[in-house]
């Protein structure tokens, strides 16, 4: 029997914690729902793939300031941290994070700066190959 | 008596109080954890889950056998699919 798994590819382009909610909540949701996502790190997304960068990530701008009342108040919700979402994601195992190679050089991050998470360090032309690949499976 | 009390719950799962992506998540667990055919009872207060649960049971084959709401909560079985 063959059975067509469904695939979403996410590009994380924004290091501030705005923007980083809805990549982890659609990743961990779409994981959770059986599909696989494919998540490309780049530009100041990449700030966030570094060794604590999950937890300093920041509200932009001027509102950085309000960032812990922020946080205190998805803590109040219920709502789960970065860190927490991306264990979730792992939990699934339908979670493929890579972090973009240009954006590596440009930003001066280094291998070792990165959490290990983070699935494989590719280019653009490889993240297309994987992110329109649609997976099959036999199951019995 | 609502009528979701006729079915054998083999898994209860208690999301009330958590919204996206957590009763997702934790509804996701539950079904791993449980065999085919075995029902998984999940109570949850997020509106949000209505939507989504029918969502997840669709993306992943399963059927939803019970819906109902008791006081802001609401109570879901799932059957987990051959």
């Amino acid at each position: 029997m063959v059975d067509e798994k469904k695939s979403m590819a996410i590009i994380a382009h924004s290091g501030t914690m705005d923007k980083l909610f809805p990549v982890f909540m659609l990743a961990s949701t779409a994981a959770s729902s059986g599909v696989q996502v494919r998540i490309f790190f780049t530009f100041w997304g990449l700030n966030a793939l570094k060794k604590g960068g999950l937890e300093k990530a920041k509200l932009p701008g001027l509102m950085r300031i309000g960032t812990g009342m922020m946080k205190g108040k998805m803590k109040k919700a219920n709502v789960p941290s970065l860190t927490e979402m991306l264990k979730m994601c792992r939990e699934t195992g339908n979670v493929t994070i890579y972090a973009c190679s240009t954006s590596m050089e440009l930003m001066d991050v280094k291998k070792e700066d990165l959490i290990p998470e983070v699935d494989d360090i590719v280019g653009a032309a490889t993240f297309t190959e994987i992110a329109s690949l649609q997976f099959t499976y036999s199951s019995d | 008596m609502a009528n979701n009390e006729a079915y054998h719950i083999d898994l209860e799962v208690d999301v009330r109080n958590y919204s996206c992506p957590v009763p997702v998540f934790k509804l996701n667990q539950a079904i791993d954890k449980v065999k085919a055919g075995q029902n998984v009872k999940v109570l949850a207060t997020d509106p949000g889950t209505k939507k989504d649960f029918e969502a997840w049971t669709k993306l992943k084959g399963h059927k939803l056998l019970h819906f109902s709401e008791e006081k802001g909560v609401f109570i879901y079985i799932i059957q987990k699919a051959e």
